[in-house]
């Protein structure tokens, strides 16, 4: 709970599995509903002295105003900030002198606060939460530092070649959809964001029916659940519900066409980091359990394609790996890698055929019976811990899956045939239609891809991903 | 020295020493038990996760290591994934993966973990497989070419690709002249490329053997049939004898260190190493509160002082490294926009300056030991937490109890403590300072 909910998304869902043919019992958490709409969800255990209670907000970066993109974000880093009359630094130190740790953070679809510590000091921790919560007070000072801190963050998105491929990516792919602005979409909406926005946004999703709370650990639910009616009982929806039109914005300058390489430009830097991938199917799609089961045999697991042939047998990488990632409303499928920059070229060639050998055919009985296996055989271990599943309850919620869904993944798994496999990939994994980003240093990198026959690239400066 | 003779009474009584430990609401039952060829075992029945984590700790790193072949432990652990006679390349990972399991290892600088995380069903299979490579591994001259360009690929990675691992290794390499902690865990660029086969195979017999390993096994498990299964694929593999450790000491340093670095960054970025003491000197514990106090959370000193109060950081963290030998107080700090690093050590001098002067308060100690508390017991939530807290403690200190009695050492610590730690490690002349300085601005 303490990570950002797509991260957790993207563990839970593309990495459970399972060895069971029987259905998995899991814990499922003990729900109850305050009058005013918000849910409370109870995931108790005496194991250790921990306890975790956050809240989730059903909004995120794709509710940023127009013309306002990063409030979200910038809620996330000031809404501790002074709250219910208690400065900043008064609420740091209420928390940090229990040693338990908060948490803001905000992704594309929803918005988690929360307090980590020990079980004795659950009371405490949870009036903490509900001042900043319910009554932050984004004041003016501590507002703009917080404004101009996340301005220099940025600004060092240049130091690391991974987060500038991922970025570019994310860019790529979401162009056109209501995902497309990410934490921010350029320097000059950021820079035009006030605090009354911050306020906005908090009065219009931060209300109790549109929010979950969670709390996971030893605690005292007769004891803890009278706390919570008494702090979060008076909390209040606002009259009208707040309206969201989705805003859709497009990356033209960045996009390249079918078949052109993204280039970001990184002079200097010794390594490629590349993301290769596409648009996938929403997680309530029928090919969804069938791609689960090739993502695996992709690049999942150490004995699958991608690791077997661009890091085993020709040495060009040390970390290659396929995933999925889910927000409510786009899917991706994203092929993740590092090489030198003299061999970038090799490498993407390299992935390209893997993938266009998967979409010509033939996938092997025994690697789908390899796959089914590892990924049936890893859920019990996945959903092992409480926290785990959890987590993947609660993102479930954010998805708007049905709180069964995760008993059910063995045997949804298990019910994959070659023929859903071959449909799902025919339907879903075209690599004609892959976006290839590439960053490191341009100069070494075309001369890699020239090499390998690659010649359509379109390279970018970092400083274009904000503009 | 009191601890250590109560579990050599336990073996000597008993094929297998059991021993709870109860504190701060966590309760923890080690059962440790050792086969004649001199490998030891410690298990943890836990039957509330249908998990168990099996782990295979080898006491050498880099430490062990000298110029020429530096990084060879790192190299060993990644050829340990290269099969057996029996099964060979990849039949490792075909044979667990197929079942779900969890497989990875790592390297540090005083020891190697091999772990694997599965359903208790693989447990024989991965005994068998584990006792299997430890001792059959296969060197061959091809995959150990692959390996080494790897590894090439995982420096470049995670030191040249990235200003903090860059910043990290210049870091070390400053502050040990003579001790092997000077040399990063993957080795001095280029050197692990060139170690030829027959030396890789000459360190796998070395110290790669029962002798030199703990099994740590924790979770879904029996502990009588788990020793079954582990004396019968262990028991044939012949123990060997453990090398000893003979590193002489680092000269204290009695100069202050600088290096200035160049990178293609946004900022100035500033790294801070100050010499401490080991893991097995109980110093250690008021360092450790004091590194809290000063960095845990944005109510600590210098993230109040730098990023919140003078607005010269975007962050700032520190810790104290403590492992089998003296190690680092090492303080980050990534500047903001073109504020130069001296402003931070300034900062930091001056937070430094007030805890050598004016004892820290009863409420700092406190929180600081509540946060260490919360960490302690956050790390052991899933069966491979608690089995890399036992392995850590055995491979440093060689004794699997030694974590039992963190909490209540920490409680102990006195504000005199601290400020004693920082009057006697944090000075000027007993620290190294690493800065990264922006090549060009990036546009």
């Amino acid at each position: 709970m303490k990570h950002m909910i797509s991260a957790i998304i993207c563990c839970f869902f593309l990495s459970a599995s399972h060895a069971f043919e029987q259905p998995v019992k899991l814990p499922e958490p003990a729900i109850e509903k305050l009058p005013n709409g918000l849910t409370i969800a109870w995931f108790a255990s005496d194991r250790l002295p921990l306890v975790d209670i956050s809240l989730l907000v059903k909004a995120g970066y794709r509710q940023d105003p127009a013309g306002r993109s990063g409030v979200a974000q910038l809620v996330a880093e000031s809404i501790d900030k002074g709250c219910g009359g208690k400065s900043g630094a008064e609420i740091a130190r209420t928390v940090e002198s229990l040693g338990a740790e908060r948490y803001s953070n905000a992704d594309e679809d929803s918005f988690s606060v929360g307090m980590h510590g020990l079980a004795p000091d659950a009371e405490k921790l949870l009036e903490m939460l509900s001042l900043i919560v319910m009554k932050p007070e984004f004041p003016e000072k501590e507002f703009m530092h917080e404004h101009a801190r996340i301005v220099d963050k940025w600004k060092h998105i240049a130091d690391f070649n991974d987060v500038l491929a991922a970025l570019a990516y994310d860019r790529v792919l979401s162009s056109g959809t209501p995902y497309a602005r990410g934490p921010m979409l350029t320097s000059k909406e950021f820079a035009a964001i006030r605090r009354d926005d911050a306020v906005k946004f908090h009065t219009a999703w931060f209300t109790p029916s549109n929010s979950i709370l969670m709390i996971t650990g030893r605690v005292d639910r007769v004891k803890l659940g009278a706390r919570i009616v008494e702090l979060f009982g008076v909390w209040k929806n606002p009259e009208k519900p707040h309206k969201h039109s989705d805003i859709k914005t497009t990356h033209g300058r960045l996009e390249p066409s079918r078949g052109q390489i993204l280039l970001i430009d990184h002079p200097g830097a010794p390594q490629a980091q590349m993301r290769i991938g596409m648009r996938a199917p929403l997680i309530n799609d029928p090919d969804h359990y069938p791609l689960v089961v090739v993502n695996a045999l992709v690049g999942e697991y150490f004995g699958s394609r991608l690791n077997s042939i661009a890091r085993d047998k020709l040495g060009l990488t040390y970390a290659i790996g396929s995933s999925f990632s889910y927000d409510k409303d786009l899917s991706k499928f994203t092929i993740t890698s590092a090489t030198n920059s003299s061999t970038a070229g090799q490498l993407v060639s390299k992935i390209l055929d893997i993938l266009k050998d998967l979409r010509k055919g033939p996938v092997f009985e025994e690697e789908i019976k390899m796959s089914k296996a590892y990924l049936t055989g890893r859920f019990p271990i996945a959903t092992a811990a409480l926290e785990s599943v959890a987590s993947h309850w609660l993102a479930g919620m954010v998805l708007g899956l049905d709180p069964g869904h995760l008993s059910r993944f063995v045997a949804s798994v298990n019910a994959v045939t070659a023929k859903d496999i071959e449909r799902a990939i025919t339907r879903h994994l075209d690599p004609a239609k892959a976006v290839v980003v590439v960053a490191g240093d341009a100069r070494e990198i075309t001369k890699s891809l020239h090499e390998a026959g690659l010649r359509s690239i379109k390279t970018v400066k970092p400083g274009e991903l904000l503009q | 020295m009191k601890k250590l003779a109560v579990l050599c009474l336990c073996l000597a009584l008993a094929p297998g020493c059991k021993k709870k430990f109860e504190s701060y609401g966590v309760s923890i039952e080690l059962e440790s038990r050792s086969l004649p060829n001199g490998l030891r075992v410690i298990m943890i029945e836990d039957h509330t996760m249908p998990v168990i984590s099996y782990q295979t700790w080898f006491r050498v790193g880099s430490v062990d290591e000298k110029p020429g072949h530096t990084g060879i432990s790192h190299l060993v652990e990644h050829m340990m994934f290269k099969g057996t006679p029996k099964y060979p390349a990849k039949q490792l990972f075909q044979v667990l993966e197929a079942r779900g399991a969890n497989i990875n290892a790592f390297t540090t600088r005083d020891y190697t973990a091999f772990h694997e995380e599965f359903t208790p069903d693989l447990l024989p299979k991965v005994i068998e497989l584990e006792a299997d490579r430890m001792a059959n591994l296969a060197i061959e001259e091809d995959a150990l070419k692959t390996e080494q360009m790897i590894v090439f690929e995982e420096h470049r990675l995670h030191t040249e690709n990235s200003p903090v691992g860059k910043i990290q290794e210049a870091l070390w390499a400053l502050a040990f002249r003579t001790h092997p902690y000077r040399w990063p865990v993957i080795g001095i660029p280029g050197e692990a490329s060139r170690i030829p086969r027959e030396k890789v195979q000459e360190w796998l017999k070395k110290y790669y053997i029962p002798a030199n390993a703990v099994i740590v096994a924790c979770g879904d498990l029996k502990p009588d049939k788990t020793m079954e299964l582990i004396e019968k694929y262990y028991g044939p593999v012949p123990g060997g004898s453990r090398s000893k450790r003979e590193i002489a000491p680092e000269a204290a340093q009695n100069e202050e260190r600088r290096l200035i670095m160049r990178a293609k960054v946004a900022s100035e970025r500033l790294s801070e190493a100050y010499h401490i003491t080991s893991a097995d000197n109980d110093e250690s514990y008021a360092i450790d509160v004091l590194a809290n106090i000063m960095f845990e959370g944005t109510s600590s000193r210098a993230y109040r002082r730098l990023v919140d109060e003078k607005n010269i950081a975007i962050s700032v963290s520190g810790s104290s490294f403590t492992p089998a030998h003296p190690g680092l107080f090492m303080i980050t700090a990534t500047m903001n926009s073109s504020i130069p690093a001296a402003a931070a050590e300034t900062e930091l001098d001056l937070i430094i300056k007030e805890l050598q002067e004016k004892p820290v308060s009863h409420e700092e100690i406190a929180a600081a030991v509540k946060q260490l508390t919360l960490q302690i017991v956050d790390g052991i939530r899933t069966p491979h937490g608690l089995a890399q807290l036992i392995g850590t403690v055995t491979a440093i200190f060689d004794d699997p109890e030694r974590f039992s009695e963190d909490i209540i050492k920490y409680t102990k610590v006195t504000p005199g403590d601290v400020q004693q730690a920082a009057q006697k490690y944090l000075i000027p002349n007993n620290r190294v300072v690493v800065t990264l300085v922006p090549e060009a601005k990036i546009k």
